[in-house]
């Protein structure tokens, strides 16, 4: 069953999860090779890694469930909604720990120095946590309206709001939610209590999803 | 002119009571208002109380236009991709509406009630404004012009563009693009990325925001930007938008020989 379910999963599997992401790789690899200062290459790479990415993920993960031309008859065969979220959710958020993963090779090649960010691990969570925690609101917006528009736009907005917003942010409770600290504010002091709060939050999304795709019939 | 009224009234009914529209335009408006009417350290609320008038009205119109705009711009984006989708575009062109028409009165239906929970809003604040005594009447006059000159310009470009596109795009395709466009072709400094917010192209309302308005002064106190620029940036937008909107009126009419 799991093998079936995995299968269908791949025949069915839209071509522009993959290669929107290859997209933007590419054009910031690009970019990056014509703005070859250390300085600068810097700042490509938390912009790739700590807004791109996440972006990408989140209106992806809003579309994983509900955009399937054969959601009625997916949810008239007993699969769990465990397996579900993982199969749909799994699949876009391999592509982008490899995109994520060819961009830090390529930057760290061409001379960039990510240290900025902190350690090698506090690099990865500067591009994980955000990606995580916008996939599971747009996982979770699309579920609890039945429609992906919801989550796309939920998505959207909290990147948008945040990323205009940082600074003020940063400056207040806002600190606790701002996706993108890791990314753009490495050195602020919360930073730890930012992305314990993020990864909480993110927990108690795909909780909530894992619930609301326990009662399938409510999308059919 | 009734195939129109039709088109029109059946698009602008359908998207005036789309869930989603209220529920992003009320987070959006939520967090703005809140910040606006918390006090500040300048005085007793952030909302027409330090500067003149005519700079608060535009600032506030801005304000709710960076991010209004987002909610309608994705929200936008599947009106015609969903007709094509659901195969309602079938039926549509078994009858006598003409692509034209029908393009037409899907995207005045989209733009005018995307609009709606704009316009009430930024209304309502100006009567607040009024009367709770922290503005003159003008300021009702100052924020229909800023409707006008900040918002309007740059809805009928962006519904445009998210209207037509999903045509050509998947819709989901469409909106990381538009999403990832309204913040870097809009508010990214030139100096840090290559981006076309600094030019004519720039589709925030910031030209008309600092033309009109005098809003976001300058450290030498001369605007940024002048009414000439202002006018120029409309005259641009309402041009790309009509180009926009004539290639999807071809892409239909092809459609329809097609079928």
């Amino acid at each position: 069953m799991k093998q079936d379910s995995l299968k269908y999963t791949f025949k069915t599997y839209r071509l522009d999860h993959l290669y929107l992401p290859a997209a933007f790789l590419a054009l910031f690899m690009i970019i990056c090779m014509f703005r070859l200062e250390p300085d600068d290459l810097f700042d490509m790479s938390r912009a790739y890694l700590g807004a791109v990415i996440p972006l990408v993920g989140g209106i992806m993960a809003s579309y994983a469930i509900l955009d399937d031309p054969a959601l009625e008859l997916r949810f008239g065969t007993p699969a769990r909604a465990e397996h579900l979220l993982v199969e749909r959710l799994g699949l876009i958020f391999l592509i982008q720990v490899m995109c994520a993963t060819i961009f830090q090779v390529f930057v760290t090649t061409i001379g960039a120095d990510l240290s900025p960010l902190g350690s090698f691990w506090r690099i990865q969570l500067a591009w994980f946590i955000p990606t995580i925690s916008l996939m599971s609101l747009g996982c979770l917006g699309s579920l609890i309206s039945a429609q992906t528009m919801t989550g796309t736009f939920l998505t959207s907005l909290i990147w948008l709001i945040e990323l205009l917003a940082r600074g003020w942010l940063a400056c207040n409770s806002g600190k606790y939610f701002l996706v993108f600290m890791g990314a753009l504010m490495a050195d602020h002091p919360d930073l730890t209590a930012n992305q314990i709060t993020l990864t909480v939050l993110t927990f108690l999304f795909l909780i909530f999803s894992w619930l609301l795709l326990r009662k399938q019939e409510q999308y059919i | 002119m009734t195939q129109f009224i039709g088109v029109f009234r059946h698009e602008f009914n359908m998207s005036i009571r789309r869930k989603g529209l209220w529920i992003g335009n009320a987070i959006v408006i939520g967090l703005f208002v809140a910040a606006m009417l918390s006090p500040q350290k300048t005085g007793p609320d952030g909302s027409f109380s330090g500067n003149p008038p005519l700079q608060e009205t535009g600032n506030m119109v801005y304000m709710f236009n960076m991010l209004i705009l987002l909610v309608a711009g994705i929200l936008s984006s599947d009106r015609l991709q969903r007709d094509y989708r659901l195969g309602i575009r079938e039926l549509q062109s078994s009858t006598a509406i003409k692509p034209g028409v029908y393009l037409a009165g899907k995207y005045f239906g989209s733009v005018i009630s995307t609009l709606v929970p704009f316009f009430v809003t930024v209304v309502f604040l100006g009567l607040y404004a009024v009367f709770s005594g922290r503005a003159p009447i003008e300021v009702l006059k100052w924020v229909l012009l800023a409707f006008i000159t900040i918002a309007i310009p740059t809805f009928v470009f962006v519904v445009a563009f998210s209207l037509v596109c999903p045509l050509f795009l998947p819709v989901r395709v469409y909106q990381i693009l538009f999403t990832g466009y309204w913040f870097w072709g809009n508010f990214l400094n030139e100096k840090v990325f290559p981006t076309i917010s600094g030019t004519i192209l720039n589709s925030s309302g910031i030209y008309s925001l600092q033309g009109f308005f005098n809003g976001t002064i300058s450290r030498t106190g001369e605007p940024l930007h002048t009414p000439i620029e202002a006018l120029l940036n409309i005259t641009v937008l309402f041009i790309c938008a009509a180009i926009v909107l004539y290639s999807g009126y071809q892409y239909i009419a092809w459609q329809n020989r097609k079928a």
